[in-house]
Formats: structure tokens, C-alpha cells, sequence
């Protein structure tokens, strides 16, 4: 399991801010400008924003136009749903033991 | 479709919500049901300081290699015995990349007790906005993976 992606992610979503990039993401792509506009920041800080999800693999970025529209990759947010699914299973296992552990104590097994 | 998504776990036992909501910071109960299968809660590994800043601290060892994994809830809140909250420090070795945060409630259910758990990354703010935010984390999920 890629743990330090899995970090870098979960990091990339605890901002608002990143969030709302990313919801205006999910249209479709579009370039810094265009992400600065609904946002009371600076395209400075929206480009610190995009460094930010691009470390976490949220975002590709175009090497090759000027402008380097930004692109939304799901695949991060794959990763940190799988994340969810594992943290479920541990605590299913865990509540069937407590079950099994209560039934022990009371001494009345079902 | 956000419950498809929520890390959220009810279970409803047999058993008096004092004696369920006990087994959460009694040591030797700890040790007989915290650990996953395949590994083992070594009963001197297990400290518990039951209170509001106190904390429960276990280590998870594999049988087969020796390698531990310490585990650690700071109590946050402590309500007995109705609610606990807890934070735990990111492992990524553990697949917790991030802060969480856990919290347990425990509801009379008749002669039943309900428990549910919801566990997911603490974000930014206060203890009092943590769930909040996951929600909302996971509400961006959920409309980004639609």
C-alpha cells in the first residue's frame, strides 16, 4: 500500500480551498486563471494550491501548452477510498470479537 | 451514497452498555479483542490512562516475525457511558496516513447496547468541527467519484 501517496492525499483534501479546485475539476479542465476566478486568492496562491494536489496525484498538469491546464486524475481518490474500505474491515473484525468477548464475560454464549 | 463511502460501523451485543462501554478501557479486555486476526496484544504492552487527555496505548505483534505496531487513542472526550472520542497520531506503517479521528457512541438499545463507530482522517479546525470535516471530505469524494 502506497502509505505516503495515501498521506500526501488525505493532506491535499483537508483544505477547503483544494476541494473546491477539485469540485470545479470534476467540469472539466481549466487553466490557473480560470481556477482563480471564484476564489478571493491570488493565482500565486491558487498555484501553490495545485502544486500542492499534484504532489498528492489529484491533478496532472499540460508540460506543453503555455498556460498548463490542470486535469483532474481519480486515480489518487481511488487509493483513498480503498484506504476507507481497509479501516471498515478492521473495525468489523474488531466488533466481532468484542461480541464474541461480551458473550465470554457474561458467561452466555449464543 | 455517502454511507457507501462513511467509515461508520454499528454493532448492537447482548450486553449492558456499562459493561460494552468498560471493555473500551479495561486493559485486560483490551488485550482479548483490539488486536486483528493474525496478530497478538501483548497484555504488558497495554497502558491506559482513562481520562480526558490520558490515553489507551497497545502494541500489535506479529507472531511470525516479531515486528510490532504501536497503537495509540488520546482520549478527547469521555462520557461514561454514552460517548468516547479519540485521536490517534498518523502510522503510516499501519495504513493511517493521516491524523484521525474515532469516535464511539453507545446507545441503550432495550437490554441491548448499540455502538457506532465512525473513524476517518482529523482535518483542519477544531476537535468539535473533525467530523464535520470528514463529512465534507467525503461528500467531495463521493461527487468527484459520481
Amino acid at each position: 500500500m502506497a502509505t505516503d501517496q495515501l498521506s500526501l492525499t488525505f493532506a491535499a483534501l483537508s483544505n477547503p480551498t483544494r476541494r473546491a479546485i477539485l469540485d470545479r475539476l470534476a467540469e472539466g479542465e481549466a487553466t490557473v486563471a480560470e481556477l482563480a476566478k471564484p476564489f478571493a486568492v491570488s493565482p500565486p496562491a491558487i498555484s501553490r494550491h495545485l502544486r500542492v494536489l499534484e504532489r498528492a496525484g489529484l491533478i496532472s498538469r499540460s508540460r506543453v501548452a503555455q498556460s498548463r491546464p490542470t486535469t483532474l486524475r481519480l486515480e489518487a481518490l481511488d487509493e483513498a477510498d480503498a484506504w476507507m474500505n481497509a479501516c471498515r474491515a478492521t473495525w468489523e473484525g474488531r466488533m466481532d470479537r468484542l461480541g464474541k468477548h461480551l458473550e465470554r464475560v457474561q458467561g452466555r454464549p449464543r | 451514497m455517502r454511507a457507501d463511502r462513511e467509515v461508520r460501523i454499528t454493532r448492537t451485543f447482548n450486553a449492558p452498555r456499562e459493561l460494552v462501554f468498560r471493555a473500551w478501557l479495561d486493559p485486560e479486555e483490551i488485550v482479548a479483542w483490539m488486536a486483528p486476526a493474525g496478530l497478538e496484544v501483548p497484555r504488558s504492552s497495554v497502558h491506559v490512562d482513562g481520562r480526558v487527555g490520558g490515553r489507551i496505548e497497545y502494541s500489535m505483534v506479529d507472531p511470525s516475525s516479531g515486528q510490532e505496531y504501536p497503537v495509540v487513542f488520546e482520549i478527547v472526550e469521555l462520557s461514561e457511558p454514552e460517548l468516547l472520542l479519540f485521536e490517534s497520531p498518523a502510522q503510516p506503517e499501519l495504513g493511517f496516513p493521516a491524523r484521525t479521528s474515532t469516535r464511539v457512541v453507545f446507545e441503550v438499545n432495550g437490554d441491548q447496547t448499540t455502538v457506532t463507530i465512525t473513524q476517518g482522517p482529523h482535518t483542519d479546525g477544531t476537535i468539535q468541527d473533525a467530523q464535520a470535516g470528514w463529512t465534507s471530505v467525503l461528500d467531495d469524494l463521493d461527487a468527484l467519484l459520481a
